[in-house]
């Protein structure tokens, strides 16, 4: 069974207004990390909330595990099995400090006392703020915000975690140690990720790309593929990373690119 | 205009327990015209720095002199807000300051307060729009109607319309997208290209400051570490990694590239092309496979 | 810069105060102030304000915080010492200017008031100085658990009153930018005709408004995408641990109450 299969998705905010979502059919392994790419406005937000039923299809259907959104007894669960983190590290914060915030979600769940107390020393000691857990929000920093609310996540031990621009509004030490954290759930815990991001750097740690259009999936692709699609991606007026754009003047010469190629792909410049 | 700092202290919460030093002895000077960057971690006194600039602050200790105006730890808050006409800022979100109900009025806010002449200033807003990139349209509309790349833009043009003479840009291109973070930058580059403002931009995008700046100033612990232009910033990549910086991306793969082939660039802030061309002269590539 | 708030007026410690179940203490509060409002004698008064001194040396907080806590009802108190004085018309004529004539019965009513006034704040603030605010709401949140079927929504207001908490310093922070940002455009918070003034604030406060809108609704859906539910079936991480001390406490100050009303009334 896939972890998320999108079936003939469609979806808008209101009945007058045209589709944010149109059309997508897709399907994500389990283990896999996706990131979906795409410009403002391009629907990629509003797709991660159809994962866990924040929003709910106008048509088709979205089934995780098997099990679709739109069936009422099956959301509680399905909400603890898709963890969402969002952009705004402030805006997710909901209690006064990092041991009640990280909590949060386990009490929503009705978990004995003494299992959450486990889990959080589990949870705060694999995202690295197992020392800030008594700290009030407003002495951490950003990519500490964020940790937490991953650990606030992982606490409920969902299956996938979808991070909706996560890092976008982050310093790039922040961004880092965010980006670490994910890499390490996807690598060692074998979390299925789904990275909403505007960062083509950030896509390239995934393993498959989709690239998002007026609501509809332009493009799917294993990420190692988008060194063959550069003049795709430059045509959609995706600005490209340094060393991309280096890539594509070195093959309009009589060079060979195959060297900086396999050094991205190594992923020395990521 | 020029801007001269000399041996300027700021602290905050002095003789409390709490007492923090802001900036710490800071000499430095920005030139007519010119294009800096001021790079530093979070806390470092980049921001506290820029906001004497335009008077929001004064310095505990020193003085500086913006043109031929003094502020010192005396300086009566009239010459300090008289300061805000000649330099703007455009604050990191400055989408979250728009209050009025229509992008007309709200770009015309900080003209009128500084009691700019009103119908002229409405003469000169197609060009402003055309300049930022918002279509006349928006005018009319509500500014919370706009779309947040078009906030933004209306948050600049409301900067801009008092055409400063130096203008402080503290993360402009924060929380935006790739194509957006392009516009915003091309069209401050624009701007200064035209006007020649002075522009001192805080950033922690290096790409943006090996990209632009002319000058790039490195602060941490309330003092100036490092200043120079960015070739020569990011050649001492070892000191700016110890103060928790970023070198641009383009350091990097220049650098190793660098270091796998032997070869050596002219510098480390060449555009693709450039790189590309001295990569091409040397054909090195081909050398290697 | 406002690393350094302190919210409510908590001061961490670890006196015997501090130590007891929030609860407890509330509840040891409640009683107290309910035996102020019922002792009309100065008798009674002289043992509370005893019990009120024992208590604040039972807690370690310096003097200067309760009376920073008490300073702004200080003026307050003044008023209506002299709106007691001044109109209460009992007793001997002390002396008179004018028209103002200060008798016996007044001034023992005016300091009366006084005392009493002093006495709530005093009180309050050794609750306030020794318990957190989050001990306090969740104390709060259960002892009105059993009034739920009233209709008193204790796990919502409890809710409210932490998040309050929480994004108190966030306000402060976004005040502040918007202030400097608004400044920078030329606005003028303190100086100006009134509509000069009322622009420069509607500049400051419609953007706070927008931004607490903005993030009620991505907070809201946090919550959601975290299971939450409303309050049923909500376990809770933070415990509150009732001691026997806390019985003792609460059992003394409610004899001291039945006492003090069956004799010094």
């Amino acid at each position: 069974m896939e972890a998320v299969d999108l079936q003939d998705l469609y979806f808008r905010y209101k009945e007058e207004e045209s589709f944010a979502v149109q059309s997508v059919n897709a399907s994500i392994r389990h283990g896999e990390w996706i990131a979906v790419i795409g410009p403002n406005g391009s629907g990629k937000s509003t797709l991660s909330r159809l994962f866990n039923g924040l929003l709910m299809p106008t048509l088709g259907d979205v089934y995780i595990n098997g099990k679709s959104t739109q069936t009422e007894s099956d959301l509680i669960a399905i909400r603890r099995d898709v963890g969402m983190v969002f952009q705004n590290p402030d805006h997710q914060f909901v209690a006064p400090t990092v041991r009640d915030d990280i909590a949060f979600g386990m009490e929503n769940a009705g978990m004995e006392r003494e299992e959450m107390k486990d889990r959080i020393a589990e949870v705060s000691k694999a995202t690295g703020i197992d020392h800030l857990l008594e700290s009030e929000p407003h002495r951490l920093s950003g990519g500490q915000k964020q940790r937490v609310a991953i650990a606030g996540v992982l606490a409920l031990q969902p299956q996938i975690m979808v991070f909706d621009e996560a890092t976008s509004m982050l310093d790039p030490a922040g961004r880092r140690e965010v980006m670490a954290t994910t890499k390490k759930l996807h690598q060692q815990e074998g979390i299925t990720i789904v990275s909403v991001t505007h960062r083509l750097q950030e896509a390239l740690m995934a393993d498959r790309i989709w690239y998002m259009e007026e609501g509809q999936l332009g493009f799917d692709l294993p990420s190692e593929q988008l060194f063959e699609q550069l003049e795709l991606l430059t045509h959609k007026n995706i600005p490209l990373p340094y060393v991309l754009q280096l890539l594509q003047q070195v093959r309009q010469t009589s060079l060979q690119g195959s060297f900086l190629e396999q050094k991205m792909k190594d992923g020395l410049f990521v | 205009m020029n801007i001269r700092l000399e041996h300027v202290h700021h602290i905050f919460m002095e003789k409390t327990p709490f007492e923090t030093k802001a900036l710490n002895d800071v000499t430095v000077s920005f030139e007519d015209g010119s294009f800096s960057a001021v790079i530093g971690k979070t806390g470092s006194g980049k921001s506290t720095l820029v906001q004497h600039i335009n008077g929001l602050y004064k310095p505990n200790y020193g003085s500086l002199f913006i043109g031929d105006q003094e502020i010192h730890s005396k300086t009566k808050r009239k010459v300090r807000k008289a300061l805000r006409k000649k330099v703007g800022m455009v604050f990191q979100y400055p989408e979250h300051q728009l209050f009025e109900d229509t992008v007309e009025k709200d770009i015309l806010f900080g003209p009128k307060n500084a009691g700019f002449h009103l119908d002229d200033m409405k003469k000169k807003l197609p060009e402003l729009l055309e300049k930022v990139g918002l279509d006349e349209s928006v005018l009319e509309r509500s500014p919370f109607d706009l779309s947040g790349g078009q906030m933004r833009r209306t948050a600049i043009a409301g900067v801009l319309a008092m055409e400063p003479d130096v203008l402080i840009l503290d993360e402009p291109t924060a929380g935006l997208d790739p194509e957006g973070q392009e516009a915003i930058m091309s069209l401050f580059n624009e701007w200064h290209r035209e006007k020649r403002t002075t522009i001192i931009m805080i950033t922690h995008q290096m790409e943006e400051v090996s990209r632009l700046a002319e000058t790039v100033i490195v602060m941490d612990d309330g003092r100036i570490q490092m200043q120079g232009t960015p070739d020569e910033i990011f050649r001492r990549e070892s000191e700016v990694r110890a103060l928790e910086l970023d070198v641009p991306e383009r350091v990097n793969v220049l650098k190793h590239i660098e270091k796998e082939t032997g070869m050596s660039f002219s510098s480390w802030t060449l555009s693709p092309k450039e790189a590309a061309a001295e990569m091409q002269r040397k054909d090195w590539l081909d050398k290697k496979e | 810069m406002f690393e350094h708030v302190i919210i409510g007026q908590y001061l961490p410690g670890y006196s015997f105060l501090h130590k007891m179940d929030a609860r407890a203490k509330l509840l040891a509060v409640f009683i107290f102030i309910f035996t102020i409002f019922m002792i009309e004698t100065w008798a009674g008064y002289g043992v509370l304000w005893g019990t009120a001194i024992i208590v604040f040396f039972m807690s370690g907080v310096p003097f200067r915080y309760v009376r920073k806590g008490m300073f702004p009802i200080f003026l307050l108190v003044i008023f209506t010492f002299f709106l007691h004085a001044l109109f209460t018309q009992e007793g001997e004529e002390l002396f008179s200017i004018g028209v103002f004539a200060l008798y016996e019965g007044g001034v023992e009513q005016g300091l009366f008031i006084a005392f009493r006034l002093l006495l709530l704040v005093f009180i309050t603030s050794l609750l306030t100085l020794t318990t957190s605010p989050i001990d306090l709401t969740d104390a709060l949140e259960q002892l009105f658990t059993p009034f739920k079927r009233i209709g008193i929504p204790a796990h919502e207001i409890a809710l409210m009153m932490s998040i309050a908490i929480r994004f108190i310093p966030t306000l402060l922070q976004e005040t502040e930018k918007i202030v400097k940002a608004q400044s920078a455009r030329g606005a003028d918070f303190t100086r100006g005709s009134f509509k000069e003034r009322s622009q420069a604030f509607a500049a400051l406060l419609v953007p706070l408004f927008v931004r607490a809108f903005k993030r009620a609704e991505d907070l809201a859906l946090a919550m959601e995408a975290r299971g939450y539910n409303g309050g049923e079936g909500r376990t809770k991480l933070r415990q509150l641990t009732w001691r026997l001390w806390d019985s003792v406490i609460c059992f003394l100050m409610l004899a001291l109450a039945v006492l003090l009303f069956v004799f010094a009334r």
